[in-house]
């Protein structure tokens, strides 16, 4: 019997100018659509939410709380997230968050690093892997596409958790 | 609130194919790229040659590409569908119009019976 309901997730990673966006459907679970959007100010990211929410119409938008060491750089974030809460608020979406200790325990088995962890989503969603970037280098930069497999860690930590509470209940 | 599905699911198989709007555009003969938009947006409905070759392209059924538009169609079918059939009940005439009205009860009635196959699962 399947138990798993519909819904349509929204999960973002949110970095300081820029973010990065997964569309999750579940019955059966698909990937609608993913993708990294950059802005200029705090208030511009209203402009990449809006259109995400009007499109997909999701039942909940999932967020990863920063555990950024660097305080600038996390308040930064912070004041992102508060604006993207507050949008969710007006457009009566439900904003959930998960930390990178859940998504990590989601992903033990294929590894603890941010590419063992976007090579298991590959493997769930293979239409993703032409925008896996190489391995990076200790000197190099993360790659701009990264945030989208962040994104969907999230999503999918997010979805492995409801489905966990919606079975013991 | 229940949600319902997208209207045009057209976006995600695009992406999936890594085809841009403006050759998804040049595949299927659209002047522009906009219209695309519009039908990933499901601002406008394609017409229906538009809409087979999104089927053939993509070889998902329109049912499955467009559900929510699917959805709407199918509910404003079967609810005057249902005012025929309460109209036709009701009626009281005789002669060969009555054969006529009872073919179309009887033809409703196998309809009905039929197992209704949801294209949109």
């Amino acid at each position: 019997m399947n138990y798993e309901p519909f819904a349509r997730v929204l999960a973002l990673d949110v970095r300081y100018r820029r973010l990065g966006f997964a569309v999750l459907e579940t019955n059966p679970k698909r990937l609608l659509d993913s993708g990294v959007r950059t802005f200029t100010s705090p208030a511009a990211i209203l402009q990449c939410i809006r259109p995400l929410i009007s499109a997909f119409d999701p039942s909940v938008i999932v967020v990863r709380r920063p555990g950024h060491k660097n305080l600038r750089h996390r308040s930064g974030v912070n004041s992102n997230l508060r604006i993207i809460r507050t949008e969710a608020a007006l457009q009566s979406v439900p904003m959930e968050s998960a930390n990178s200790h859940e998504v990590k325990h989601v992903f033990h088995e294929s590894g603890k690093t941010k590419e063992d962890i976007a090579a298991a989503v590959v493997q769930a969603f293979p239409e993703l892997r032409w925008k896996l970037p190489p391995k990076r280098k200790p000197w190099t930069s993360e790659s701009h596409n990264m945030v989208i497999f962040d994104a969907m860690a999230v999503g999918l930590a997010y979805l492995a958790r409801s489905d966990i509470n919606g079975r013991s209940s | 609130m229940a949600l319902s599905p997208l209207g045009s699911y057209l976006r995600t198989h695009r992406k999936r194919s890594g085809l841009s709007q403006r050759e998804l555009a040049d595949i299927l003969g659209l002047l522009t790229e906009w219209q695309v938009s519009q039908h990933e947006k499901s601002l406008t409905v394609p017409i229906l040659l538009t809409a087979m070759s999104y089927e053939i392209l993509f070889r998902v059924p329109i049912s499955r590409l467009f559900p929510g538009i699917y959805e709407t169609v199918r509910d404003n079918v079967e609810s005057r569908l249902a005012e025929l059939e309460k109209r036709l009940q009701q009626s009281t005439t005789k002669g060969r119009e009555a054969i006529r009205i009872a073919r179309k009860l009887e033809w409703l009635f196998e309809r009905n019976s039929l197992v209704a196959v949801d294209p949109t699962e």
